[in-house]
């Protein structure tokens, strides 16, 4: 990168920068007429001067110049004008003006920041470009939060200097020179002080700056290892916990602010030093010119017309002055931050753009075999982790890669992915050195998945589906609509060195999924893969846990509704309709809480939750007027009784008491106290206060959980006609926010699985979440569409910050999931499934095999093992020992033969 | 059925009868009430274990296997039996497969639930482990006794 932020500003803005500053030398004609109107209103109008005679006139809009050595050159004569009349129109134009100065000053200011953002736009993607582009050896030192930081915030200033870069120096240095040269031009020896004045300013302040750009300079390196280090202790912070050293991680950032806080005062102290000075020297101008202009105005060598003039004239100087040596520490500034991430930028082994370009030309020659020659790779420490290993692996192949994970199995794999460059030899695809060919080709031809694959933030199915996303896909069918339609894009991104893709474009690659895809498209792909996998289930589980976002899916309704029918029916078929007690509008449901059955329905914002909106008058007046109070009261006594009783004396337990769930442990003492203070007189006599708490309590008792006996048939016959009238007479705002339990309408706050069961599980059946997982599993294999559809839903499950909202396992089966569904000649998994137990890595490596060998062109799969039993699944074991290829071992029991593993995979 | 019914009943089985009542009652909070069909099979052999089942009304068969014959174990009006006891104790797989015979009311209480109260109680488990004790006495000889302690399996 262009290491002089001068240079760079101006190879990208030199047209823009000059049509700028030939505007601004155009604006400077009005800009100096409105100087001069104010002078000629006074004098002329106001004053009189040329209006002796009560009809005089004068010249309005006459344009003529005083040629030196040639006289008067008119122009234009003007109208002649009566004093009020001149008045008027002299005001006029003064306005004229004052717009006029306006809106150039608001197109320049427009222009300026256009610029100034476009070079941002562009500096920024140059870096994070640079990025993608580093070698890999360079990613071991560097801190993502660093990076982060500078490409974020400290290039930002960059775009506000640029536009200025160049036509503030050109407007600024023009307005000091004139008002210089206007002093020489009243006093020539009065005119040499200032200029000399000038000159020390400019020679001086600039030098005393130099210190503040030093600190300037370790204020941003130490503000950026700032931003490195908390950006640590969010990754590590699992680690800070375990080890309790937070107070460690406490002192170092306090020690880190303390730096800062030294540095910045030391600016502060330093910066308004130089201020002092640099006003002082300003002001010792004048002081020279009152003294020794006075001096001489009162011996008579200079009159005082002529001191007054140069004194004005001086007015306009400072001004400028002092705007132009901001600027320059402005610069000055910003050429050191521009170094300092230029800096961080550099680096010798680039990756070659042209091996990321979109159009790199496909070799000729077939990509097999996969030829390693001589490959050694040398660690850090200098050791050599690899050396000599010589390989050839061709398509159809199966590899396993043992020797334990000192031998030199795992940086095989890495160099067999193209993780690690070899430090000797070669790795070629066919005749085409692997280092020569572009991504495009390696990236696809390749797969590569390991157990710490990272994921982006996003759902599950953008992480799944994120090795197809190679080139944008056709244009979208956009209208080019508005202002900042498609067509702004491209042009913006142009103008800034972008490149013109198309985020909202398909990216997927369809012709490299794999299975092909078909009838039912890319879904029924990923849920081949899934069930490859094994993490079906955990994405229906997803499913099961989310709530739809009906702005995604706007169809979801319907399907859902569907799921709800179907689910009822397959139970019916079984004869097991009370497995799930559905939610009906005039019977109690056994399994729902006494508030369920009362409130019968669900709030539309799952943020708020039922007991919030349970709080609303409404619902105390309800139960008030149709007597349910004093029945909710005595019931909720009685549960509370039932309770203490119960958690009596196991106060000194609070492992028990997390048992205790519809209240606090803190509670229980208090409850204890409600019931002595509410022993006689019962609902009548009882405070607000326990009324309210009671009934609170009584909303969550539901009888064959907790067996207290406390429900009778004429209890619940009252709740659900209470349950009638609450709903009968509902407020409307009440009604925005909760929606009834209807059989036909979908709950728009509920989950999937609420709304699918639309009921509540009957426990009464022994094992009853088995039993509804096996019904669903059975209902799944008879309609694949709905598990299909459940699964699109899950796939819909955001992976949160590097897929933290996965478990370790679930990461790496996806990570596994998104090799498989790209078709790639070689699959390389670098013990994709570290630490899962030996049974499973077995059952999944089967699977994968079986998978990969049924698909038309089977491909190489080249499977690196910590555990040496599993090899007997592969056709050939390669043993690396020492760094070095120990053993080459071809299982001849293993047939390559398709059409067992077409059975294999299919079992 | 109310769980004062079910501490009364629960207090019938020797595991049970020495321990204080009111942890008794804390247990049954704690457990769940469950009902099964005839035919439907209560747990396999080899599934993992979390707790026992009271059967409070109904009978069940116990299929051991190879090891034993099939044996039939019911609920009367006045005593209960309990099967996955010593899967729960040892904390190891079932041992048998058990299914219900009749419709079977049974109270599941989950392991977890069981060692902390019992932990919590130096008398009840004292007198538990005297209890379990003289079982082990009476099975002497008859049948294989029950494994002693724990032993987590790695899993």
């Amino acid at each position: 990168m262009e290491p002089r932020l001068f240079r760079y500003i101006w190879t990208h803005t030199r047209r823009e920068q000059i049509f700028i500053v030939l505007l601004i030398a155009v604006s400077m004609i009005p800009f100096y007429l409105a100087f001069d109107l104010p002078k000629r209103i006074v004098n002329g109008p106001l004053l009189g001067q040329g209006f002796d005679q009560p009809d005089a006139t004068q010249p309005f809009l006459d344009i003529s110049f005083n040629i030196p050595f040639w006289g008067t050159v008119q122009l234009s004569p003007g109208w002649q004008m009566e004093r009020l009349e001149l008045l008027m129109a002299l005001s006029f134009t003064f306005l004229a003006l004052v717009i006029i100065n306006g809106i150039f000053k608001l197109i320049i200011n427009t222009l300026k920041g256009r610029l100034g953002e476009r070079l941002l736009r562009r500096i920024r993607y140059d870096l994070v470009d640079r990025i993608l582009r580093f070698p890999p050896a360079r990613f071991r030192q560097l801190k993502a939060g660093e990076v982060a930081s500078m490409v974020k915030d400290e290039i930002e200033p960059l775009g506000g200097f640029s536009g200025d870069a160049f036509t503030q120096p050109a407007l600024l240095g023009g307005q000091a020179l004139t008002a210089l040269l206007f002093i020489f031009i009243q006093h020539f020896w009065l005119g040499t002080v200032a200029a000399l004045m000038a000159m020390v300013q400019v020679a001086i302040i600039p030098r005393m700056r130099r210190r503040l750009i030093r600190l300037g300079r370790e204020r941003q390196l130490t503000a950026r290892e700032l931003a490195g280090r908390v950006a640590e202790i969010v990754d590590g912070i699992q680690t800070i916990h375990a080890y309790d050293t937070t107070n460690y991680e406490r002192a170092d950032i306090t020690s880190r602010l303390g730096l800062i806080f030294r540095i910045r005062y030391d600016i502060y102290q330093w910066k308004f030093m130089v201020k002092f000075l640099n006003n002082f020297l300003a002001q010792v101008t004048p002081f020279l010119f009152y003294s020794i202009g006075g001096y001489l105005t009162i011996t008579g060598h200079l009159d005082v017309g002529q001191l007054v003039a140069v004194i004005n004239a001086y007015k306009e100087l400072p001004g400028p002055m002092k705007e132009l040596i901001d600027w320059d520490l402005a610069r000055q500034d910003m050429q050191v931050k521009y170094e300092q991430v230029v800096e961080q930028f550099e680096s010798e082994s680039l990756i070659d753009p042209a091996r990321h370009a979109l159009d790199a030309p496909m070799p000729t020659g077939p990509l097999a075999p996969l030829v390693l020659q001589g490959v050694g790779v040398q660690g850090d420490s200098g050791s050599a982790q690899l050396s000599e290993v010589s390989l050839e692996i061709a398509p159809g192949e199966t590899v396993a890669i043992v020797g334990g994970s000192s031998g030199g199995g795992p940086v095989l794999g890495e160099v067999l992915g193209g993780l690690v460059a070899p430090t000797t030899g070669t790795l070629a695809l066919g005749e085409c050195e692997c280092a020569s060919l572009p991504e495009s080709v390696t990236g696809r031809v390749i797969g590569y998945a390991a157990a710490g694959g990272y994921f982006f933030s996003g759902s599950a199915l953008d992480n799944l589906t994120y090795g197809l996303k190679r080139r944008p896909g056709a244009e979208a069918e956009e209208p080019d609509t508005g202002r900042y339609g498609r067509d702004w894009r491209r042009r913006e991104a142009r103008r800034a060195g972008n490149p013109e893709f198309d985020l909202a474009t398909d990216w997927i690659d369809h012709d490299a999924v794999q299975p092909a895809p078909a009838e039912d498209g890319l879904l029924g792909a990923v849920c081949t893969v899934l069930d490859v996998v094994e993490l079906a289930e955990d994405t229906v589980a997803f499913a099961m846990r989310s709530r739809i976002d009906m702005e995604i899916m706007p169809d979801a309704t319907e399907r859902v509704l569907e799921m709800r029918e179907a689910l009822r029916e397959e139970l019916a078929r079984r004869n097991m309709s009370n497995l799930v007690l559905p939610f009906e509008p005039d019977r109690y449901n056994a399994e729902a809480s006494v508030g369920e059955n009362l409130f019968f329905g669900a709030p539309r914002d799952p943020d708020t939750s039922l007991k919030r909106i349970l709080q609303h008058p409404y619902f105390r007046q309800s139960l008030i007027d149709n007597g349910l109070a004093g029945i909710l009261f005595d019931l909720g006594r009685a549960f509370a009784r039932a309770t203490v009783e119960i958690f009596e004396g196991m106060e000194q337990n609070p492992e028990m008491l997390q048992w205790l769930t519809y209240m606090t442990p803190e509670e229980l003492p208090e409850f204890e106290q409600l019931l002595a203070r509410t022993g006689n007189g019962g609902y009548e006599r009882a405070s607000q206060p326990d009324r309210q708490r009671l009934i609170r309590l009584s909303f969550a008792y539901i009888e064959p959980r907790y067996r207290f006996g406390l429900l009778t048939d004429e209890l619940r016959a009252r709740v659900v006609e209470g349950r009638q009238i609450l709903h009968r007479e509902m407020p409307e705002e009440l009604k925005a926010q909760v929606q009834r339990y209807d059989p036909d309408e979908y709950l728009v706050g509920a989950s999937l699985q609420e709304n699918v069961l639309f009921g509540k599980l009957n426990r009464r059946f022994g094992n009853a979440e088995e039993r509804l997982k096996g019904v669903v599993r059975d209902l799944f294999g008879q309609r694949p569409e709905l598990r299909q559809q459940v699964l699109s839903i899950g796939l819909g499950h955001d992976v949160g910050a590097a897929g933290r909202r996965l478990s370790a396992l679930q990461r790496q089966k996806l990570g596994l999931a998104r090799v498989l569904i790209r078709r790639s000649i070689y699959y390389v998994m670098n013990e994709p499934l570290a630490g899962a137990d030996a049974k499973l890595q077995g059952r999944m490596i089967d699977s994968i095999l079986g998978f990969l060998g049924a698909q038309p062109e089977p491909p190489a799969v080249i499977w690196v093992l910590a555990n040496e039993v599993l090899a007997q699944k592969f056709r050939r074991t390669v043993e690396i020992s020492g760094g070095r290829l120990a053993s080459d071992r071809v299982d001849p029991d293993i047939e390559v033969d398709e059409s067992s593993r077409r059975l294999h995979a299919q079992s | 059925m109310l769980i004062q019914d079910e501490v009364r009943r629960l207090r019938s089985l020797p595991l049970f009868s020495e321990v204080d009542p009111g942890r008794l009652k804390l247990l049954c909070f704690t457990s769940a009430r469950e009902s099964f069909e005839p035919g439907e099979v209560i747990f396999h052999e080899g599934d993992p274990g979390f707790g026992a089942y009271v059967i409070m009304s109904g009978a069940v068969e116990v299929d051991k296997g190879d090891q034993q014959e099939p044996f039939t174990k019911a609920a009367s009006e006045r005593e209960v039996a309990v099967v996955g006891q010593s899967s729960m104790l040892a904390e190891q797989p079932r041992g048998a497969t058990v299914t219900a015979l009749t419709p079977v009311e049974a109270l599941h209480i989950r392991s977890e639930c069981f060692f902390k109260i019992m932990s919590s109680c130096p008398q009840s488990s004292e007198r538990m482990i005297r209890s379990l004790g003289a079982q082990i006495h009476d099975q002497d000889g008859r049948r294989r006794p029950i494994p002693r302690g724990a032993d987590p399996s790695p899993n």
